[in-house]
């Protein structure tokens, strides 16, 4: 670049990313702006600035830019812990703060040229191979979690019984997680007297039912027993302890 | 006359120690070469298609599909082909540079590709519980139950947090985006390190390869832990250093770049800013003793002092000012070593059984025939790379053994490679401490930073040994002895447990799945965050990410494995969550089923004998009318204790 565009670019890129953070969610968009502003633009802008080491070649400069890009960040968000500023926007003024200070320092400076190596000759075939190869990456990426994310090596139906903050109050849930549906009988037990039962509760998978059960100040010991209706089999149990008899 | 009857007396002597001896080749090293995109297009669609083929692998281990490991190891080999490219004699440099990030990158994806939606190797999980609270927070140095070092070296999880704060990522997303620029800044800055120190592009491709031999590669150095950025970090600062002393134009702004880094290395991880501290003592110490002239100023000679200070002060402010929790994380595992590896000399313990899990299962034969041969390979490359690289900065055009002289006499040109050479005593030493049960943590991590000499003396051998005279022949027995190195270590770091398989007892990612994922939820949802909870070593994991609780464990000195193991709920059972102040129990009923995988349940000094608690003992809670059962899952049991303290 002949021309001083890389001393100001961080500043101005870290302005439109306070911009996209106050207006958008896209997470596109503001991974493009947050992405080459944290790991490599501010440090570049910086190390402009400041001259510490002769680089030989392009690439070691570019390596030292994101090692100082990375470790800015770090120092910014000492900065922003301090001041409570640990948002979105507080980072993005952290980069423009980082990016013009340091844009400020250079421009005054007598210019040396960043010159950037033009773009290597690609045959077509190249350029389809890498993005095969791109696709399929992304593609092994997207199977994994598919079949690795909704793998289920446990069938299993959930029962919980919790106090609710309310006194003499119980939430009592079940949750299938099971492979196919099922139907349930709930019972509850209180001091060996059945004070509630649910009967015919139909649950697909990933299905939850949720009951809330008054059971007084006085009871101290709530049992609540899961039944698969077809056997009535026990298939779950618990218990709580009310929270007035506390 | 005596020489001409000592020649065939000493020609076996010399024919022996010929492979040791530090001549180097004389031929040219780096012939030039224009870039291939046709090797690079073949190559990354190469790396592609053995992701797919990992998946699959993945796929098949899940359904416990006995060709699971013919699918996912030729992935692997697949993703590892570019080596072939790199290590050769006559490629781009800057193909080479492509070509190692691709390789470097595979196997970063290989390890995603195992949970590609969240985090699961145990040290992941401790960071990404500080990760996540600073993100929610928005406050750094908030306790972390399960590392309470963790937040005072906050620095992967504050970039990774103000990534995530910009994009609107998760912290999963954020930390691997992270992961995958620090694996690109550490695999070129070693290139660079190597290229600077040799003066030759194919020696520190084939030693940034070799690094990838390094134990802690494959899987502790592509972790979201402290360590990962610590030693991208360690690697720029030794460049920086370099480059101070390679630049022909000094100012005190030199100083700036190392010390800014410096300073951020301070605050990402002890253990590598204390290395880093040590790498600049033993340089500026080697240098010392130095005889020939030097070759900078007087600035730069200060210059470097400055850098030594600021790398020694840095850490030892930032501990003393922040980290007393250091001595009590370091010391005791330091003790460990220390304690075991006498025992060990004094024949009071017995080895740790190689190849053999804490639960008695040996490792297939293939991954003990990879880990010997990987071994034995370093060793060779050791053995015929020692002398060479010790003499790699002297100034004579003599050969043989009198090039020693130089080195004797102290007169090596560059310190740093005295140094990187002398390191590579570290590798026997690593392998030492591997072999005993305490010693075997700081031998696994002592690796990553004693490994950079180790891949350059290798290297050296290479380049000045085996293919000193390029051909055909050892083109080909290099590449693949390098592929097979490199592969052997990602079968010996992953273990049986690279590929996916059913639920085992006690593995950290081997037993993290949807079941236990979804009860630490629960927790989340029906009792809220921040309770005081206890658990196994898993599902503590999970419940403290998951389910955001507080962790009541070993770290904060409280033993729940005493109220597991006992048969009745006595005083002693009563004691850590007494203690503790524990307010709810989790109980993973599926421990009962198997030996743990990694030795433990709960810590590591439980009474468990490695064998698995009997589901009556876990069961105990029931019988007292205290406590509430209320949880069930048919699996996993949650009890609520807090009547037992209040």
């Amino acid at each position: 670049m002949t021309k001083r565009v890389d001393l100001t670019a961080g500043f101005w890129w870290a302005l439109l990313l306070l911009f996209a953070v106050l207006v958008t969610d896209n997470f596109v968009i503001r991974l493009l702006l947050s992405l080459p502003l944290v790991f490599l633009l501010t440090g570049h802008t910086v190390l402009r600035a400041v001259k510490p080491v002769q680089t030989t070649e392009l690439l070691e400069h570019l390596l030292f830019a994101a090692g100082a890009s990375t470790a800015i960040c770090v120092g910014g968000g000492f900065l922003l812990n301090t001041i409570s500023m640990l948002n979105p926007v507080g980072w993005a003024m952290w980069f423009i703060a980082v990016n013009g200070v340091a844009a400020l320092i250079a421009l005054p400076q007598p210019f040396e040229p960043f010159v950037l190596p033009g773009l290597p000759k690609i045959r077509v075939w190249q350029a389809l191979s890498f993005c095969a190869a791109v696709a399929i990456t992304a593609g092994s990426y997207v199977l994994a979690a598919h079949v690795l994310d909704g793998y289920r090596e446990f069938q299993y139906t959930e029962l919980w019984l919790v106090p609710e903050p309310m006194r003499g109050k119980l939430v009592i849930g079940v949750r299938s997680s099971e492979t196919e549906p099922d139907e349930y009988d709930i019972e509850v037990i209180a001091d060996k007297t059945m004070i509630a039962a649910f009967r015919a509760i139909e649950l697909g998978p990933g299905q939850q039912w949720v009951k809330e059960i008054t059971v007084g100040l006085d009871q101290k010991r709530v049992e609540a027993n899961l039944y698969r209706t077809r056997d009535h089999t026990l298939y779950r149990k618990v218990s709580a302890i009310t929270p007035g008899a506390a | 006359m005596i020489s001409k009857i000592s020649a065939p007396v000493t020609y076996p002597f010399r024919a022996l120690l010929a492979p040791i001896e530090p001549t180097l080749c004389t031929h040219q090293t780096d012939p030039v070469a224009p870039i291939s995109f046709n090797w690079i297009a073949l190559l990354s669609l190469s790396v592609a298609v053995g992701s797919l083929l990992v998946v699959l692998g993945h796929v098949a281990g899940l359904h416990n599909s006995t060709y699971a490991p013919a699918i996912f190891w030729p992935g692997v080999t697949l993703m590892l082909l570019p080596i072939i490219r790199i290590a050769d004699v006559k490629v781009a440099r800057s193909e080479r540079i492509l070509l190692l990030i691709t390789v470097a990158e595979a196997l970063l994806i290989q390890k995603i590709l195992y949970e590609p939606t969240g985090f699961a190797e145990f040290d992941e999980m401790l960071h990404w519980m500080s990760a996540h609270d600073i993100l929610h927070r928005h406050k750094l140095f908030l306790p972390n139950t399960l590392l309470p070092i963790a937040p005072y070296f906050p620095a992967l999880e504050i970039v990774t947090t103000g990534l995530a704060n910009l994009v609107g990522l998760t912290v999963f997303s954020a930390g691997n985006l992270a992961l995958m620029v620090i694996r690109a800044i550490m695999i070129v800055g070693l290139f660079l390190f190597f290229e600077k120190l040799s003066g030759s592009t194919r020696l520190a491709a084939i030693a940034a390869v070799v690094y990838m031999c390094s134990a802690t590669f494959p899987v502790f150095e592509s972790m979201f832990a402290y360590e990962t950025l610590g030693l991208a970090f360690c690697i720029l600062i030794g460049l920086a250093e370099l480059q101070i002393n390679r630049s022909s134009v000094y100012t005190l702004r030199a100083l700036f770049l190392p010390g800014v880094l410096l300073a951020a290395l301070a605050v990402t991880h002890h253990v590598s800013s204390l290395w880093m501290a040590a790498y600049l003592i033993a340089l500026m110490v080697i240098e010392r003793f130095r005889r020939k002239e030097q070759s900078g100023t007087r600035l730069v000679r200060w210059l470097q002092i400055g850098v030594v200070i600021l790398g020694v002060l840095f850490p030892l402010v930032w501990m003393a000012s922040r980290s007393n929790q250091l001595v009590q994380y370091l010391v005791p595992m330091i003790d460990g070593a220390l304690n075991s590896s006498y025992q060990k000399i004094t024949g009071e313990s017995l080895p740790r059984q190689m190849f053999v899990g804490e639960d008695g299962v040996a490792q297939p034969i293939t991954i003990q025939l990879a880990a010997i041969g990987t071994t034995l390979l370093i060793v060779v490359g050791l053995s015929t790379g020692f002398f060479r690289s010790l003499c790699l900065s002297i100034e004579t055009q003599v050969g043989g053994w009198r090039r020693l002289r130089w080195v004797l006499r102290r007169e090596w040109l560059d310190s740093r490679i005295i140094l990187l050479t002398l390191a590579g005593f570290g590798f026997p030493i690593s392998v030492a401490l591997r072999i005993s049960s305490a010693g075997w943590e700081i031998g696994h991590r002592i690796s990553t930073f004693v490994f950079i000499g180790v891949a350059f003396v290798i290297a050296v051998s290479i380049v000045h040994f085996w293919q000193a005279r390029p051909n055909r022949w050892n083109r080909i027995v290099v590449n693949a002895a390098l592929v097979l190195m490199v592969l052997g270590n990602v079968m010996l770091g992953w273990g049986y447990l690279a590929i996916h398989s059913p639920y085992k007892v006690s593995a950290d990612l081997g037993s993290i799945e949807p079941l236990g994922i979804g009860t630490a939820q629960w927790t989340k949802d029906w009792l809220g965050p921040g309770q005081r909870f206890s658990a196994d070593r898993v599902n503590r994991t999970l419940l403290a990410t998951y389910g955001d609780q507080n962790i009541i464990s070993g770290m904060q000195h409280i033993d729940i494995s005493r109220a597991i193991f006992s048969k009745q709920i006595d005083s002693d059972a009563l004691y850590p969550i007494r203690q503790g102040r524990i307010d709810y129990l989790l109980l993973d009923l599926r421990l009962t089923t198997d030996r743990a995988v990694l030795g433990e349940y709960y810590e590591k000094w439980e009474h468990s004998g490695g064998y698995p608690p009997s589901p009556g003992f876990m069961l105990k809670f029931d019988r007292d009318s205290n406590i509430g059962r209320i949880y069930d899952n048919g699996f996993i049991v949650i009890y609520n204790v807090s009547r037992l303290h209040d």
